[in-house]
């Protein structure tokens, strides 16, 4: 396990010069939102720009947005496995993959958007105090988090073997691949859930004087 | 050279180019993360450890009441006790207000604002009041107003109608908490544990009535102005990130007092009491006068009744 992660760890300081410009850039991007989150922390969600009338901005849209994303990535993996596509199959493991890095930031996003992170672990089943199967955001909880590992799990174990010089057994990862299918309409229910639990409310009544708002979508007038 | 050290080089040069970037990258990172340097809270480890109202012992609580009301002092030069007042058995607290007498005077904001120690700047007000034009559609929140200017209180060509909590019997803020943070109380009156509750407003997403607030910044109210008597569940200092609400001022109502608003009201629209209580102002206005509840079909069933009576 030890040579493939210190491989992994290694090859990632190692590329081109258009690899370089290319992470420089990301990286460039990650340090403002880094800084921009250590203010956040700092002097509290109020430098968002989001209030009581609005109190759900972007953070909460881009959630939403990965969510799907997550989704749509691993039905690129229906034709592969169900029609048979063998083309299909080399696009498998990018699919995965960037389903695991849409679920992170998925997760991340949420992260940003509480008030307290530092209380994150009152949502931690046995050790918090989760009002389970009451809020719909507990339920959301669960399903990203099993969605994030089902995927992980896949990508992981196709690596390796690889990076052994193994053909992955299907046996180990293909029922899990099912599995994650299977999986992706469920991830649908979160944005499904959280929206019609708040617009319920709001869209179904007013826009105005009607309780929270998201500025998501346009909204009626 | 042959074909090994040139594969030795190769790596050296990547290790060197590696510690270089990850050097230049934590630098970076640390410069970006400075501004938690004057974070305006900074939870102590107790703070961080402390279980949920409902886990805590008495014993516990007398600790945490002890080291809140140190960090109160050493805040704002203020001696308190946090009370921790339980509901009366036999009590559901019901609300009534006379849209025909209310004049829309914000007497009732302010009152409250200064009773419950809620954020001065920026400012944070449990009471909102609507004001819609009697001519026309009447009674018709879409066309209501929120935001008019004080001087134009007391116009009789508007109706105002002050909406806060309405204490719902099935209320939709606390279904959709994740930790279990706000409650209903046996009397009828939800509250937050502001100790517990993570920020992630989906309450404030979920209220129909728009009656949760959340800190966005930290709250701020000067030290003269505090009000030194205070609960646990009510109006002790909130922090940075949680939320609040109205709760029916439980530090007085529990030990046989009227609301803020209540008494701040200068026309008497505001009347509070025991909805179990047959003899109760509340029950006879209820049972005798034409009430309506806001929003009666999402089933929320409000404690909260608008009376149309002189």
């Amino acid at each position: 396990m030890l040579p493939f992660l210190l491989h992994g760890f290694r090859s990632v300081f190692h590329g081109g010069k258009a690899y370089w410009i290319w992470v420089s850039a990301l990286l460039f991007f990650v340090l403002i939102g880094l800084n921009v989150y250590a203010r956040q922390l700092a002097h509290g969600l109020v430098i968002t720009g989001m209030g009581d009338e609005v109190s759900w901005g972007l953070y909460i849209a881009n959630f939403a947005f990965l969510v799907g994303m997550a989704a749509a990535a691993v039905m690129m993996v229906i034709p592969a496995y169900i029609f048979k596509d063998k083309e299909m199959h080399k696009i498998v493991i990018f699919s995965e993959m960037f389903a695991v890095a849409a679920m992170i930031m998925c997760l991340l996003f949420v992260i940003v958007d509480l008030g307290r992170p530092d209380r994150f672990w009152h949502m931690v089943p046995v050790i918090g105090f989760f009002n389970w199967p009451g809020s719909l955001l507990t339920w959301d909880v669960i399903v990203l988090h099993v969605y994030l590992f089902l995927n992980l799990y896949v990508c992981a174990y196709v690596l390796y073997a690889t990076f052994h010089g193994r053909k992955p057994k299907p046996l180990f990862y293909v029922p899990v691949v099912f599995l994650a299918i299977a999986w992706a309409p469920s991830i649908h229910t979160v944005t499904a859930f959280f929206v019609s639990r708040t617009w319920w409310t709001t869209l179904l009544e007013h826009r105005r004087h009607s309780g929270g708002k998201l500025q998501l979508l346009p909204q009626p007038r | 050279m042959d074909k090994d050290q040139q594969h030795g080089d190769l790596n050296r040069r990547d290790f060197i180019t590696g510690m270089a970037v990850t050097l230049a990258a934590v630098g970076a990172g640390a410069a970006a993360l400075s501004p938690l340097t004057n974070a305006e809270e900074i939870p102590s480890v107790d703070a961080f450890l402390q279980e949920h109202y409902k886990r805590l012992t008495a014993e516990d609580k007398k600790k945490i009441f002890a080291r809140l009301e140190k960090k109160i002092e050493k805040t704002y030069g203020v001696r308190t006790t946090i009370k921790d007042p339980k509901p009366l058995d036999d009590v559901v607290y019901g609300y009534t207000l006379n849209i025909g007498r209310c004049i829309g005077c914000r007497k009732c904001v302010y009152a409250c604002m200064k009773e419950n120690n809620t954020s001065r700047n920026p400012q944070i007000q449990y009471i909102r009041v609507l004001r819609m034009k009697k001519e026309g559609r009447g009674i018709d929140l879409e066309s209501a107003d929120h935001d008019y200017p004080q001087n134009e209180a007391g116009d009789e060509n508007y109706y105002y109608m002050p909406v806060q909590c309405q204490q719902c019997e099935n209320p939709p803020c606390v279904k959709v908490c994740p930790v279990n943070a706000t409650w209903k109380e046996k009397d009828g009156i939800v509250v937050i544990d502001y100790n517990w509750c993570i920020g992630c407003r989906y309450c404030e997403a979920a209220c129909p009535y728009h009656a949760r607030r959340f800190n966005f910044a930290k709250p701020q109210v000067p030290s003269r102005e505090l009000n030194p008597d205070m609960a646990y569940l009510s109006n002790r200092p909130r922090y940075l990130g949680v939320m609040e609400k109205c709760t029916f001022c439980l530090h007085r109502t529990r030990v046989g007092r009227y609301p803020a608003c209540v008494e701040a009201c200068p026309t008497g629209a505001r009347k509070f009491g025991n909805l179990k209580d047959p003899e109760s102002e509340v029950r006879k206005i209820i049972e005798n006068e034409r009430v309506y509840v806001l929003k009666e079909e999402l089933g929320t069933v409000p404690k909260f009744y608008y009376v149309f009576a002189k």
